[in-house]
């Protein structure tokens, strides 16, 4: 048996599952190996350190918050009213007005386009040009509509993040999704608006699927 | 503390009843902050987790059945799941950040017999610092099992992996501490 093996064979032997023949040249290699003995010493003590890790006691208060937070966040009694004492504590998080974030998503969505070029699933490509174009565009329709950012923003991680492990294929489905889900949002008041204000009405290109070429595609 | 079971309890808490949910948290917070606590870290992050894990209770007390096994069971899968998740979402770079535990400075450091060069207190500092930094395919599995003492079968079903491969991530996660553990004694005897 070599150590490798050996390696393998360790925690079986430290648990006692380790029976006939393996257990025997397992024990005859540990008896020849003092690496492999210093390891499975070692092994011993992880494990006892693991199981006798000491548990810390929860804050006296947080049965309490926790019983709270549930029933605040749900409406098991019909026609309860919220009691404001009931909403979870912010925990020291800081409140980043809707603007900062919007700003932030915009930028973050054109660094994350423009990474995309240079280090893309298979390097600067044509596709690849597409995306970051697409990804702009979209980041800038997002800056407009700070009101729907956080579903945007979702969405438009989503989409990002399979272009970036590489599933270009399945952008295009993920950007149909978001095409249809503003085509819902949309009213003819809401694009009769935008065109009095002067901004862009959003446009089908806006969330236009990215194209990658598919078998039998020219 | 009220003396009803948690069968007593779940229909109240079903029907709206606070007092009765309040005394059900109660009763189960600790476990679930151990837990948390062994996925997150850190105490703060543990006590996020532990809300979390009591509001997914809460909605959805309906779907527990009494006659599928006991509530401390399912409210552990439950909190496990959740944890689960939540340390999958968070991945490893922020968990590595993950504070030095207090309770590690309580523990005794005079058991030098079986220490093996190395003082208790150091070696189960070494080995959480270890625990944290593991990839998290061999982190959660011996959390589970070394941590929660989950037998292994339980730990495939929960993680849907097979069970060969539980065994496997088991003992890489705890050679990759037991090397570190080594490495650091090699240090120590230099020293000495």
């Amino acid at each position: 048996m070599d150590c490798r093996r050996a390696e393998e064979l360790l925690s079986d032997h430290l648990e006692g599952t380790l029976q006939g023949v393996l257990r025997a040249d397992l024990e005859a290699h540990l008896a020849a190996c003092g690496a492999c003995t210093g390891l499975r010493e070692a092994l011993g003590d992880v494990v006892a350190a693991l199981r006798g890790f000491p548990t810390p006691e929860p804050a006296r208060d947080l049965a309490e918050r926790a019983a709270s937070r549930a029933l605040a966040g749900t409406r098991r009694v019909a026609g309860r009213p919220s009691d404001p004492s009931l909403r979870p504590a912010p925990h020291g998080r800081i409140f980043v007005p809707a603007w900062i974030q919007a700003a932030a998503a915009g930028f973050a969505l054109v660094i994350a386009g423009t990474l995309l070029l240079v280090n893309g699933p298979a390097g600067p490509s044509r596709a690849a040009t597409r995306l970051v174009d697409r990804t702009v565009h979209a980041g800038n329709y997002l800056l407009a509509r700070s009101d729907r950012l956080v579903e945007d923003v979702r969405v438009l991680g989503v989409v990002i993040t399979t272009a970036f492990e590489g599933r270009l294929d399945r952008v295009n489905d993920r950007m149909d999704d978001y095409r249809r889900r503003l085509q819902r949002r949309r009213t003819p008041e809401e694009d009769a608006k935008k065109r009095e204000s002067g901004l862009p009405a959003p446009s089908v290109r806006s969330a236009e699927g990215f194209r990658t070429a598919r078998h039998g595609d020219t | 503390m009220s003396t009803d079971s948690d069968h007593d309890l779940l229909p109240r808490c079903r029907r709206g009843d606070e007092a009765a949910w309040r005394e059900l948290v109660s009763r189960h917070t600790r476990r679930i902050f151990a837990l948390a606590y062994r996925f997150a870290g850190r105490g703060d992050e543990a006590e996020d987790l532990t809300q979390e894990v009591f509001v997914k209770v809460y909605q959805t007390l309906d779907r527990y059945r009494e006659g599928e096994g006991s509530f401390n069971a399912w409210i552990m899968a439950v909190a496990r799941n959740h944890a689960i998740d939540h340390y999958r979402r968070r991945r490893m770079d922020a968990l590595r950040k993950a504070e030095e535990p207090e309770v590690l400075d309580r523990l005794a450091s005079d058991d030098a017999g079986a220490l093996h060069g190395l003082q208790a207190q150091e070696r189960v500092r070494l080995v959480h610092r270890g625990l944290q930094a593991l990839p998290e395919e061999l982190r959660v599995p011996l959390i589970l099992c070394d941590l929660q003492g989950l037998p292994y079968g339980e730990i495939a079903q929960t993680l849907a992996i097979p069970l060969g491969t539980v065994k496997s991530r088991i003992n890489r996660g705890r050679l990759e501490l037991a090397k570190r553990l080594m490495g650091r004694r090699a240090e120590y005897a230099q020293i000495r």
